[in-house]
């Protein structure tokens, strides 16, 4: 690499400027509903397991709630072996809703 | 190197988004695309912030981030037109509020995509000079290499773009007023 080859002319330096001022002031500005997408979008990247574990426990507390309505509206959800497998229902509707989040969360990371 | 804060990671967010939604405008049909494309750029980078450089050059970094996932982008876009073809089928055109000048967009269109067909090393060293205004010697501090070879790297850019841009940049000559002042 020879030395004179890597100096820049007066053209060159020319050119780099035009380039510059051609690019440089060009700001598009953002709109409001962009801003508040890239918000939540921090929020999402910062937080996923916070967002997850949010998404786990209001699957079972909406699932409790529904096992509430079927108890008053006459099924057998709090007798004996019924009542463990709504719990158990209940749990695993809450880790399923922790899991899309978390494989939501990871598909917008990738 | 150190950690990236969510209030810095926002205050960037804030900073340079308006920027680079305008360099994204240059990869994508459209105001919608773009926006798309800037939400893609801002994962990347937080998922990278690890390896930025702590030394002023924020913005380099993040545009060349921002190059490389227009660049993939209109990779995509081009193996989409072609399967379209092949089904001999036509790819409706997304729509997008216009810019504001279309000979403008037009120059930032072409400026954009030959910058981002620069080697990575010589778009760097490009980027830092021209968008965070560092000096050759800062340049070449910061990225562990001479002087000389870092002027060597922007030569050669240079070099490249002028090859690429020749048209563009002979008519800002004859015009000095309209896009630029040469």
């Amino acid at each position: 690499m020879s030395r004179n080859a890597s100096n820049l002319t007066a053209d060159d330096q020319a050119f780099l400027d035009w380039i510059g001022e051609s690019l440089g002031d060009e700001d598009r500005g953002i709109s409001v509903p962009l801003e508040v997408r890239l918000n939540e979008l921090t929020r999402h990247v910062q937080e996923p397991t916070e967002l997850a574990l949010d998404a786990g426990v209001r699957g079972v507390v909406v699932a409790l709630i529904l096992a509430v309505i079927a108890g008053l509206g006459g099924l057998p959800v709090w007798q004996g072996e019924t009542f463990l497998m709504v719990v158990a229902g209940c749990l695993g509707y809450g880790l399923f809703e922790m899991a899309r989040t978390q494989r939501a969360t990871h598909i917008t990371e990738a | 190197m150190t950690e990236l804060s969510p209030e810095e990671f926002r205050r960037w967010i804030r900073e340079y988004s308006g920027r680079l939604l305008s360099l994204m405008e240059s990869f994508a049909d459209g105001h919608t695309e773009a926006e798309d494309l800037l939400q893609e750029t801002w994962i990347v980078a937080w998922n990278n912030a690890d390896r930025r450089h702590d030394d002023g050059s924020v913005g380099s970094w993040l545009y060349q981030i921002a190059l490389n996932v227009g660049r993939q982008h209109a990779r995509k876009r081009s193996r989409r037109k072609k399967l379209f073809n092949f089904w001999g089928m036509k790819e409706e055109p997304v729509t997008g509020s216009a810019s504001p000048s279309l000979e403008r967009a037009q120059l930032h269109r072409r400026l954009w995509r030959a910058i981002a067909r620069l080697p990575a090393v010589q778009q760097e060293v490009l980027l830092r000079r021209l968008v965070d205004g560092m000096s050759t010697r800062d340049t070449a501090r910061d990225i562990n290499k001479t002087e000389g070879t870092v002027k060597v790297y922007l030569h050669r850019a240079t070099q490249t773009l002028k090859e690429e841009l020749g048209d563009l940049w002979a008519e800002a000559l004859k015009n000095p007023h309209e896009g630029g002042t040469p």
